[in-house]
């Protein structure tokens, strides 16, 4: 098992999180989402990837942060599960860490509220906390709402 | 041979061919990994396939070699035997013999004359868990040694007198497929009697009885030619071997030619902002190729619908043995083609409906001779395309739906009752066929009576986007279902509602209306609490499509004008609210995502030219979460039985249009293909007509006025009002001066006297005199007008059509 592990980052409200690198297909600027009115609050909509039907999984609703709208410099980070493609769109893009496994810590016993479903663990930072999620958790916890 | 044989005969080499190429991979496969029990099932089947194959078209020596083959697979299958390296040298040499047969039998359509003797007592020395008998020769040689040595060989023509006894014995042998071993003695007896049968066919007779083989091909070749002929067939069969493309793939294309489409289409709306010619010319050809691409792609998803229909003979003989009557199957069409995926959906509705014709249908024999029809009972299929759909037809020649019987059932349903059940015609009662449940037939039986059938072909039917009809008399009943080409493409609609484009398939869409509560004529009502739209003497319920996507709030609706969209779906009918009505678009039709799916507000969702998604509406889905379809079906029935069950009895949908004069003419509905309104400047003339170019053909143009009794033509306007009629296949466009509104006419229309030419009668409709118009007659005159001696027409045709 490899003593390091790669992700990229990013901001979701307050929060600090990262997936690992190697799930994810690319990241894009500027998406143009089209709203699925009636949807599940989590789904922003859909969009279009080189002719895919993408998912886009509005982050903060999924964090359960405050709401707000979208902006331009909003991004989607597009990932691929089941045959079918997602984009979690978030505020903005941190950078790529590779970090060391010995810092991370699976995610405290007390950890209560929505991310428990989907955060796999914890990686002290330098004043800050990152939260490794799991996209799969992300994306399968929407259909059983 | 005919041609159908050697097509089959194509076909088993190809697949021949395939097999041994699997096999080749398979035995060194098995040779690493011998406990794959998996694999050997794999090489077993394919072994077995071949050997049936070629059973089937009494290649004596192919059949013996894989039998031998399959024996040895089969014991190593038992796990009586393990496998060897010898079993797996041995075997290859077999698959190598095989694949030099076929070789031969590919190049002379023939089996080539080989000695495969030692080759053969191997394998069963092996099966019977012996070792090598004796040194092989190498393979390859010494079978092209033998082939070659034709003298040596015994004569074809023999064989083929053993292979009527062969098919037999192929027979037998598969129904015992269980107990293989059990068959070996016969095998091994007939291959010694092959064997000692006397080596007296010279070359003569293989020359003989290739040239007969010519011969039934159709080919005229003396013996002397043959070389020639033989060299030049191989040759040829080498060049076109069909390909083999996974579904995956084929999708996978299909989906980039259709974002092909959408680039090239960005790429045309920017070309129109550059005014480069040479940009222009390349954009063009890739406009041109795009195109083209497109269509050959939208070609491999076709295939003909006999893929389906193949099993039906079968069926319908299995079927009349059961009912024990008598009936036979026509297929017509069969080569019509349509997208594979609507293929399969169809399959089962097509099973359903034959079984319903033989089961109901078709009368006991002696009831058939009662009422005149031959004792022979017969079910058409009919499938051809029509207005870019599918037409399939079922008809058969039986007793018809009983009426009656329909109407008790109705009744001891509580469907309706008693008094109504006596007042509706025959088209309302054949609605109570697809509820499900629905069943008249007395006994149920193994093969239908339950009730689950119509009800579930309209479903299927109507899930592809497609319409089942059904009319039925006492002659037969003729169902006819519509099915678009192709799932995969389809026209839509494009509606704004709030920001958001929304498309409706066009399947769905019966037409547009906007509605201004200034205009009294019409109106806006609450029935209910329903919201409910008076259409032509219909009341036709509402839904506020921003309503029922929660993009607003009920009850928000302010007074002003309303773009109602008539949608039908499963037999409701209703009216969806949309902010704007934007235009048609053909659009490729992608799949919800899963996460969305629980919802069935939106049947797919397509990219459009600027690259965005839109979604396509769900019509159905959106009756049923509106609760149409529950609370309205019943409600509207009554109403439908109320005032327009009158109208579809006695009355004809009539097209209202005008000449210059102000007459109010009217044309019927069915007559009207569509409507159209193109620009003076398009008319050109072809010998004495007036056409239009429409798509690749033309229009003719026939102007009204000129035919009608009293009637002035119409000024030079710049735009022309046309009415599209096909007539014997071909669209004639009908020049009137405006087109009004869609009114009903009684069946019964005062004929004045003397008849009016031009015209079939004229009613009385809000003390307005409609006259309808003779459209047979017109036309008749028109084609006429240069024989008949009508001066009068003639010079008017000159000044009038402007060339």
């Amino acid at each position: 098992m490899s003593s390091s592990e790669i992700l990229s980052t990013f901001h979701v409200g307050d929060y600090y999180c990262g997936i690992h690198t190697k799930e994810v297909i690319e990241l894009t600027k500027g998406i143009e989402v089209t709203p699925v009115p009636l949807a599940p609050k989590s789904i922003l909509g859909l969009l279009n990837l080189r002719g895919q039907i993408v998912t886009a999984i509005d982050m903060r609703a999924r964090l359960k942060c405050e709401q707000k709208e979208h902006s331009t410099d909003s991004i989607g980070i597009f990932y691929k599960y089941g045959g079918s493609f997602y984009s979690f769109v978030v505020d903005n893009v941190n950078e790529i860490l590779e970090l060391d496994r010995q810092d991370f810590e699976p995610p405290p016993s007390n950890l209560m509220g929505p991310e428990v479903d989907f955060v796999t663990g914890v990686y002290k930072m330098p004043g800050r906390l990152l939260l490794v999620l799991s996209p799969q958790k992300l994306i399968t916890g929407i259909s059983h709402n | 041979m005919t041609d159908d044989d050697a097509e089959l005969l194509d076909d088993f080499l190809l697949e021949a061919r395939e097999i041994m190429d699997k096999l080749d991979l398979d035995f060194v496969q098995l040779e690493k990994s011998p406990d794959d029990d998996k694999l050997l099932g794999n090489i077993f089947r394919g072994m077995h396939t071949l050997k049936g194959s070629s059973g089937f078209f009494s290649f004596k020596k192919l059949e013996q070699l894989s039998h031998a083959g399959e024996s040895l697979l089969s014991k190593l299958r038992d796990k009586s035997l393990r496998l060897s390296p010898e079993m797996v040298t041995i075997l290859l040499k077999t698959l190598d013999a095989l694949r030099h047969i076929i070789d031969e039998i590919e190049a002379n359509r023939v089996e080539p004359v080989t000695d495969d003797e030692l080759l053969l007592v191997n394998l069963r020395s092996l099966t019977d868990g012996g070792g090598l008998l004796d040194e092989l020769p190498l393979s390859e040689e010494g079978i092209d040694a033998h082939s070659e040595d034709a003298a040596s060989g015994r004569g074809v023509a023999i064989e083929n007198e053993n292979s009527q006894h062969n098919i037999a014995k192929s027979g037998n042998r598969g129904d015992a497929e269980s107990n293989e071993v059990s068959g070996e003695d016969t095998e091994v007896q007939s291959v010694v009697g092959d064997s000692e049968s006397p080596g007296n066919a010279a070359t003569v007779t293989t020359d003989t009885s290739v040239a007969d083989h010519q011969d039934l091909v159709g080919a005229v070749a003396s013996p002397n030619e043959i070389d020639a002929e033989e060299s030049g067939t191989s040759t040829s069969k080498e060049v076109a071997p069909p390909v083999k493309v996974s579904v995956e793939l084929l999708d996978t294309l299909m989906n980039l030619v259709s974002e092909m489409v959408l680039a090239r289409n960005r790429l045309l709306s920017y070309a129109s902002e550059v005014t480069d010619p040479k940009f222009a010319g390349v954009v063009r050809n890739v406009d041109f190729i795009t195109l083209e691409l497109q269509e050959r792609m939208m070609k491999t998803r076709m295939s003909p619908i006999s893929q389906v229909w193949n099993k039906f003979p079968r069926l319908v003989r299995d079927l009349s043995q059961e009912c024990q009557k008598r009936v036979e199957l026509i297929q017509i069409g069969a080569e019509t083609e349509l997208d594979r995926t609507l293929l399969e959906t169809i399959k089962d509705p097509l099973i359903h409906i034959i079984r319903n014709c033989v089961d109901h249908g078709i009368e006991e024999e002696k009831d058939r001779v009662a009422s005149g029809k031959v004792p022979v009972g017969s079910v058409t299929l009919q499938a051809k395309h029509e207005n870019g759909m599918v037409v399939i037809q079922i008809a058969d020649d039986g007793g018809g739906i009983n009426f009656d019987r329909v109407r008790a059932k109705a009744i001891q349903r509580g469907l309706i009752d008693a008094q109504k059940a006596s007042r509706m015609s025959a088209e309302e009662l054949l609605e109570f066929i697809y509820l499900p449940g629905f069943s008249t037939k007395e006994a149920i039986t193994n093969l239908s009576g339950r009730g689950v059938g119509m009800d579930v072909v309209k479903t299927n039917i109507q899930n592809i986007g497609g319409s089942v009809e059904v009319t039925s008399t006492s002659a037969g009943t003729n169902l006819r279902l519509k099915i678009p080409l192709t799932l995969a493409i389809m026209p839509a609609l494009f509606v704004r509602c709030e920001k958001e484009r929304f498309a409706i398939p066009q399947n769905n869409l019966l037409e547009m209306v906007r509605y201004n509560p200034d205009d009294e004529s019409e109106g806006l009502e609450y029935l209910y609490g329903t919201p409910v739209f008076r259409l032509r003497e219909r009341l036709i319920p509402l839904v506020f499509l921003s309503q029922e996507l929660e993009l607003r709030a009920a009850d928000s609706w302010s007074g002003k004008s309303l773009n109602i969209a008539v949608v039908q779906s499963s037999g409701v009918r209703f009216g969806l609210i949309v902010d704007e009505v934007l235009y048609m678009q053909e659009v490729v039709v992608k799949p919800i995502p899963s996460l969305l799916r629980g919802k069935s507000t939106y049947g797919g969702a397509t990219i459009l030219g600027d690259g965005r998604v839109a979604l396509i509406l769900d019509i159905e889905g959106i009756a049923r979460s509106s609760g149409l379809s529950g609370k309205i079906k019943e409600y509207q029935k009554q109403e439908d039985n109320d005032s327009l069950g009158k109208s579809s009895d006695a009355e004809h949908a009539m097209l209202l249009f005008d000449l210059e004069d102000g007459d109010r003419l009217a044309i019927p509905v069915n007559q009207v293909e569509r409507l159209e309104n193109i620009s003076r400047t398009k008319i050109q003339t072809s010998g004495t007509e007036a056409v239009i170019p429409y798509g690749d053909g033309i229009i003719k143009l026939v102007w009204i006025a000129n035919y009608i009794e009293g009637s002035s033509h119409a000024r030079m306007a710049d735009s022309l009002s046309i009415i599209v009629h096909y007539s014997h296949g071909l669209p004639i466009g009908l020049v009137v001066n405006q087109i009004h509104d869609i009114v009903y006419v009684p069946d019964q229309l005062n004929i004045l006297s003397p008849p009016q030419r031009g015209l079939l009668g004229c009613a009385i409709i809000d003390d307005q005199v409609i006259n309808v118009i003779d459209v047979d007659g017109i036309l008749g005159a028109h084609n006429n007008r240069n024989s008949i001696n009508t001066p009068s027409l003639t010079s008017n045709m000159i000044i009038e059509e402007p060339l």
